[in-house]
């Protein structure tokens, strides 16, 4: 059996704004109905205008004022809905707007049910209501080369009936807002395109598009509460929410930041320098560039000024241990080489340290190994060479801030530099003459691996 | 940190132009050969010509004379000057200051049947009779007849115990439900002496030796269990050391006696006294199968050094220094001390071979495989029943010896397969040698390698502080 509603009255819709209200049509039958709506032109009481502002829609947020007859077929246990939507009359009179909607219903064996009719009354309102809750809003704490240290503050209006012209947000230095530093207005731009549309939001309200205000050039180190607050068309201000704070945007908000209940004072806002954490997993590397990496995620950039360091963690991305070797003397299996010309910088800790933490799991670090004397056929000899290092990472300096690094390692991973080159030998059989005399290249001088842990004789 | 066994047939490192270690020194006759190197971790090839010296001073010289032959005498003249090994390295050739340590690793307590931990203790100088079990983990005490037998001491800002001399922590009726699950045994305890030995391997005998019923956790032996062994190898005047750490619910002499003979080897397997290791066995290996049974069963040995952290250079100086204790009226310093992470695994090979199972029995000591044993056996073990287990740590050092011995943590756990239970063994021993690291490090805080203004990187030698540390590099 169909549910029938027989009068609707919409709920008063401030000037400017718009409003919906729906019929659920319920099929409890074993067959498909065609529903079929047609809806007449709006009565506008008082006014002797005659224009409609009362529109037939299978949507709550789009209207074509061409159409006042739709159809739809609801299968059995299904519903459907046919939405009327309300833009009152641009009158600051309040009142009501009224217009018929007939529902004729045809079942798919042809059997046709008595005609519905209902009266829909859209109540227009000259008084705005106060705006209400504001949802989702928090902070991006960000740094950029160009708006240097900022706050990023997003936020979205849920409900329908919140009929809001614009924000303001408050920055202040102190969570009792005694302080307040910086004011910012966000106005709503307003629909002056069709004018069968409301003029702020749509008729479903502000759906959940996104707004956002930045405020930048802040200083580190400051303590910053915000707080924002929806603004009515008489400039009243509505329900003030206080931000989440964040580093970078996460996949879900907690849920007392969706419905807009944050507790005051909100988050502190401290602008403070961040870590940028990397991972990187690899089988083999050779001479690896560890500072173009992180160049190069940092967006291609050598500003670092975001952060007051940078975690890098080595893994293996097989099962075996991963090997970063040095192809030369010259090079480190892993190279922290800041190229001349580089303008390179950055943020630091309290102690002006910016730190460079490199953390080791299952990975091998192996300098390029020396070399022995080696004898040439002709009777000389090339020297002995050294072993290169398994790291090489520079020292650098950024105003008062100094790089560092931190270095730390599972029990699987080890580090050693190139082995030594040793001398050659020598040997003649006696101790004046040089008969049968022999050429013994030097040796490699072995790494730690080959050092016999367990004691030998 | 399954380190496969070393190849025996190695070179000691030479660094700069110091020999590190006062072995031999095996070069290739370069008629017949020449010596191949790689990058990393070759081999020594062996030749017809050995060099005999004990010190670096010997080759620097620039003759040394070589006894390879009787016959004939040689003159050895040493060509080119020997290069160093890698350090640290600059593009500015200054070092920025770098720091080093160990990777925090967590584990969880999920499949924990007993942790005992010094977690609780907050000063030095406290006695106790009673080691305590950590009770979200079990209800269980290891205590001592001895009074005063533990002692909270302190170094580097880790509190932990110290065992007194001839103190017996046990507990013979700890009701346990025998499985064959695979299982681990984690201990952590160190090894001091004030007293040093020039000679590193009468150094160890002295250090280990003195104290050699250090665990013990089994069923229905009344006998100790002996953990260090010794043995004398190629005639040397100095026994070597050998660790064998066994504890597990498998020890238990209804299951491993399969019948006398097996009886017999099982007792002598896990319960060997010194004499045990004094045979003929002129082999180079230093792996030494010392039982073969008629089918399955085998069991090795590994002799391994000891490790002493006095030799972790100091990050300002780069020399070693004496690891301090402070016992709580005085700080120790030790010329000789030892961290041990010891693991012993246990699991059971069902069906092996011929309708037996096989019992296998692991050892590892600081990441190295010190023993391993396979035991094979046609009984069954009653998992049904629990049975007393004894569980003892002792400190037997002898009245001549100087050592110390201390207890940091005992670990015991089970798990569903062998793969998880090395896994969670590893995961725990990272955990502990995390929680332990100032110790190593001879440091409260990260470890400066290197350092800027000024210019100065230190040096990890061949004379390892630790296996764990795996570090090699050259200062400057």
């Amino acid at each position: 059996m169909s549910v029938y509603n027989t009068g609707i009255i919409l709920n008063p819709v401030p000037t400017g704004f718009g409003g919906y209200t729906g019929v659920v049509l319920v099929n409890n039958g074993n067959f498909p109905v065609i529903y079929t709506a047609k809806m007449s032109d709006t009565t506008i009481t008082g006014l002797g205008v005659n224009t409609n502002t009362l529109y037939l829609s299978l949507y709550n947020n789009e209207v074509d004022i061409n159409i006042s007859e739709l159809s739809q077929t609801v299968n059995p246990t299904e519903s459907g809905i046919f939405y009327v939507l309300h833009k009152p009359y641009l009158s600051a009179i309040t009142g009501y707007e009224t217009a018929n909607l007939s529902i004729s219903t045809v079942s798919s064996l042809g059997d046709i049910d008595k005609e519905i009719n209902i009266k829909i009354s859209g109540h227009r309102a000259v008084d705005n209501p106060l705006p209400g809750i504001i949802n989702n809003f928090y902070v991006i704490k960000d740094f950029s080369s160009n708006n240097l240290y900022n706050l990023n503050f997003y936020w979205n209006v849920l409900r329908p009936d919140t009929y809001v012209t614009g924000f303001n947000l408050e920055i202040a230095t102190n969570s009792n807002f005694s302080t307040i530093i910086d004011t910012a207005f966000y106005n709503i731009p307003p629909n002056i395109t069709n004018q069968y549309y409301p003029v702020y939001g749509n008729y479903n309200g502000f759906g959940d598009s996104q707004r956002s205000i930045l405020i930048k050039n802040l200083q580190l180190g400051t303590d910053y509460y915000a707080r924002i607050k929806g603004v009515n068309a008489e400039g009243e201000y509505g329900v003030i929410s206080y931000p989440f704070g964040l580093t970078s945007t996460i996949p879900s908000l907690p849920n007392n930041v969706q419905n807009g209940l944050y507790p005051s004072p909100g988050d502190n806002l401290r602008l403070e320098p961040q870590i940028l954490y990397i991972n990187r997993a690899d089988d083999t590397e050779t001479d690896f560039d560890l500072f173009s990496f992180i160049k190069e995620k940092n967006n291609n950039s050598t500003d670092f000024r975001k952060y007051s360091g940078v975690y890098v963690k080595f893994s293996s991305s097989t099962p075996s241990l991963c090997k970063y070797v040095a192809s030369s003397t010259t090079k480190g299996a892993i190279n922290c080489v800041i190229p001349d010309g580089t303008d390179f910088r950055f943020n630091a800790d309290a102690n002006n340290k910016f730190t460079m933490i490199l953390e080791f799991e299952n990975v091998a670090l192996l300098g390029y190994g020396g070399d022995g004397l080696r004898f040439n056929p002709d009777g000389s000899y090339t020297d002995p060479q050294r072993g290169g290092p398994f790291l090489k990472l520079d020292y650098y300096k950024y105003g008062n801030y100094e790089l560092e690094y931190r270095i730390y390692k599972d029990l699987n991973s080890y580090f050693y530099a190139g082995v030594a080159g040793g001398k050659g030998w020598l040997i003649t059989d006696d101790t004046t003459k040089a008969l049968n005399e022999n050429k013994v290249d030097g040796d490699k001088i072995e790494y730690l691996a080959d050092y016999d842990l367990r004691g030998g004789p | 940190m399954w380190k496969p066994l070393i190849n025996t047939n190695t070179t000691p490192i030479i660094e700069d132009d110091q020999i590190i270690s006062s072995k031999n020194i095996i070069l290739t006759n370069p008629v017949s050969n020449s010596i191949s190197s790689d990058t990393v971790g070759n081999n020594n090839p062996q030749g017809n010509v050995i060099i005999k010296s004990t010190s670096s001073n010997d080759l620097n010289e620039s003759v040394s004379e070589v006894s390879s032959n009787a016959a004939n005498r040689y003159k050895i003249t040493p060509i080119g000057l020997t290069q160093p090994a890698g350090g640290f390295q600059a593009t500015t050739n200054t070092f920025p200051n770098v720091y080093f340590n160990f990777k925090k690793i967590e584990y969880v307590d999920s499949d924990l049947i007993f942790k005992f931990t010094c977690d609780d203790l907050n000063s030095a100088g406290n006695t106790s009779t009673t080691w305590s079990c950590d009770p979200r983990i079990k209800n269980l005490t290891l205590t001592s007849v001895t009074t005063g037998a533990l002692k909270s001491v302190k170094a580097y800002d880790k509190y932990f115990y110290q065992l007194k001399e001839e103190a017996v922590l046990k507990n013979d009726a700890i009701s346990l439900y025998p499985t064959t699950a695979p299982a681990y045994t984690i201990l952590v305890f160190a090894l001091g002496n004030t007293a040093y030995y020039q000679n590193q391997d009468e150094s160890d005998y002295n250090l280990l030796t003195s104290t050699p019923i250090i665990h013990k956790f089994a069923s229905d032996w009344n006998l100790d269990v002996y953990n260090i062994g010794k043995k004398i190898i190629d005639g040397t005047r100095i026994p070597k050391t050998y660790y064998l750490f066994s504890g597990s619910t498998l020890n238990n002499l209804h299951y491993l006696s399969e019948s006398g003979n097996r009886y017999v080897d099982g007792i002598t397997l896990i319960n060997p006294d010194s004499s045990f290791f004094n045979y003929t066995d002129t082999q180079p290996g230093y792996w030494q199968n010392f039982i073969n049974y008629q089918r399955l069963g085998s069991a090795n040995l590994n002799p391994i050094k000891y490790f002493n952290l006095k030799n972790m250079p100091n990050s300002a100086t780069g020399s070693p220094s004496n690891v301090s204790i402070d016992n709580g009226s005085t700080i120790k310093d030790y010329n000789v001390f030892t961290l041990f992470f010891v693991q012993m695994h246990s699991y059971v090979d069902f069906n092996a071979k011929d309708n037996l199972d096989v019992i296998n029995f692991e050892t590892y000591i600081n990441g190295l495989q010190s023993f391993n044993a396979k035991l094979p056996t046609s009984k069954k073990l009653d998992t049904n029943q629990p049975k007393n287990y004894s569980i003892r740590l002792s400190n037997s050092r002898t009245a001549n010896s100087t050592a110390d011995m201390f207890l940091f943590d005992y670990i015991h756990g089970n798990s569903t397969t062998v793969e998880k239970m090395k896994q969670k063994s590893d995961q725990i021993v990272q955990s502990l040698v995390y929680k332990y690291r100032n110790l190593i490090l001879k440091n409260v805080g990260d470890f400066q390698m290197t350092r800027y203004n000024p210019n100065f990187n230190v040096q990890f030698p061949a004379n390892i502080p630790h296996p764990y540390l795996n570090i090699y590099m050259k200062g400057s």
